[in-house]
């Protein structure tokens, strides 16, 4: 004979490490339309390029809260309320769409202002 | 003082590290040959000095009196250390946006230098003051500060800074031709 199978929201349970809520945030500000990937330079060495960093605590509660902090690179000129704006959309979206968290709060640090091209500097010949 | 924070911080961690690392060679070292008077700290005439030194006398008010003097120097470069974050207009109040003050002064420094008449300049920003000093050109015209100023505001103005800070600029001409 057969026990009968418990309902579905109790067969198991679901956790999301932070590192992946990491990820997420992450994807979600650099795809946001001015926001700017930065080179890392280690001892002044090129060592690529890097997008937003975030740091995410998760708190007590269901749906989690969120709290998120996040440091990016901007393109300039360009309205900085408006693209931080998008990125807390952005952010907030895709946490709640794609972890089913919620963010809380959310700390920006913006650790550049920079033009989308580099100008080229001139050279004397 | 972040810059001294960041030198004393690992100081007294090492400090309390090799202090640490004595406590237990010291410890093993009593356990295993009972009778030494300390192998690397000679405690045992240390504790019988101390036993015999009541706290009136000397040195002992001199070491309390430079160990609270130290703790409260310590304290006030912990304080003094804070970040100087510059503050943005948050789109929402369950946001803070920051930027750096080294953000700021590659902006402005950005903005005068791509004037012709600038050689050469130097800023230094933090939320409350910008300030910005220019080596000109021998030729520059007289007015060059004002157009500095102005070009300097014209920028802050154009940032959501929650509090927009002094502007000070400075002008030196450079001797020689172009």
């Amino acid at each position: 004979m057969r026990t009968p199978q418990a309902e579905p929201a109790d067969r198991g349970s679901l956790d999301i490490h932070p590192a992946v809520l990491r990820k997420i945030v992450e994807h979600a500000a650099d795809s946001v339309p001015g926001t700017l990937r930065h080179e890392r330079r280690l001892a002044g060495i090129d060592v690529g390029e890097a997008g937003a960093s975030a740091r995410v605590t998760v708190g007590p509660g269901e749906p989690a809260p969120v709290d998120v902090r996040l440091e990016l690179t901007l393109r300039y000129p360009v309205t900085i309320g408006n693209v931080i704006e998008a990125v807390r959309a952005a952010v907030a979206d895709d946490l709640a769409r794609l972890a089913g968290h919620r963010m809380r709060a959310l700390a920006v640090t913006v650790s550049g202002l920079r033009s989308a091209t580099v100008p080229t500097r001139a050279r004397v010949q | 003082m972040r810059a001294l924070l960041r030198v004393l911080a690992p100081l007294l961690g090492l400090a309390l590290a090799a202090a640490g690392v004595l406590v237990v060679i010291e410890v093993v070292a009593a356990w295993v040959l009972p009778d030494t008077e300390g192998l690397l700290v000679p405690w045992r005439p240390w504790s019988v000095t101390l036993a015999n030194l009541s706290w009136n006398e000397n040195p002992v008010p001199g070491i309390a009196i430079g160990v609270g003097v130290a703790g409260l120097l310590l304290i006030i470069v912990g304080l003094a250390a804070r970040r100087g974050d510059v503050r943005l207009e948050a789109p929402t109040t369950a946001m803070t946006v920051t930027t750096s003050p080294r953000v700021l002064a590659r902006l402005v420094g950005t903005r005068v230098r791509a004037s012709d008449d600038v050689l050469s300049a130097s800023v230094s920003a933090s939320a409350r003051r910008v300030a910005v000093a220019v080596l000109a050109w021998h030729d520059a015209p007289p007015d060059l500060r004002e157009v500095i100023v102005g070009g300097v505001k014209e920028l802050l103005d154009a940032l959501p800074l929650r509090r927009r800070p002094r502007v000070a600029v400075s002008v030196r001409k450079q001797e020689g031709v172009r």
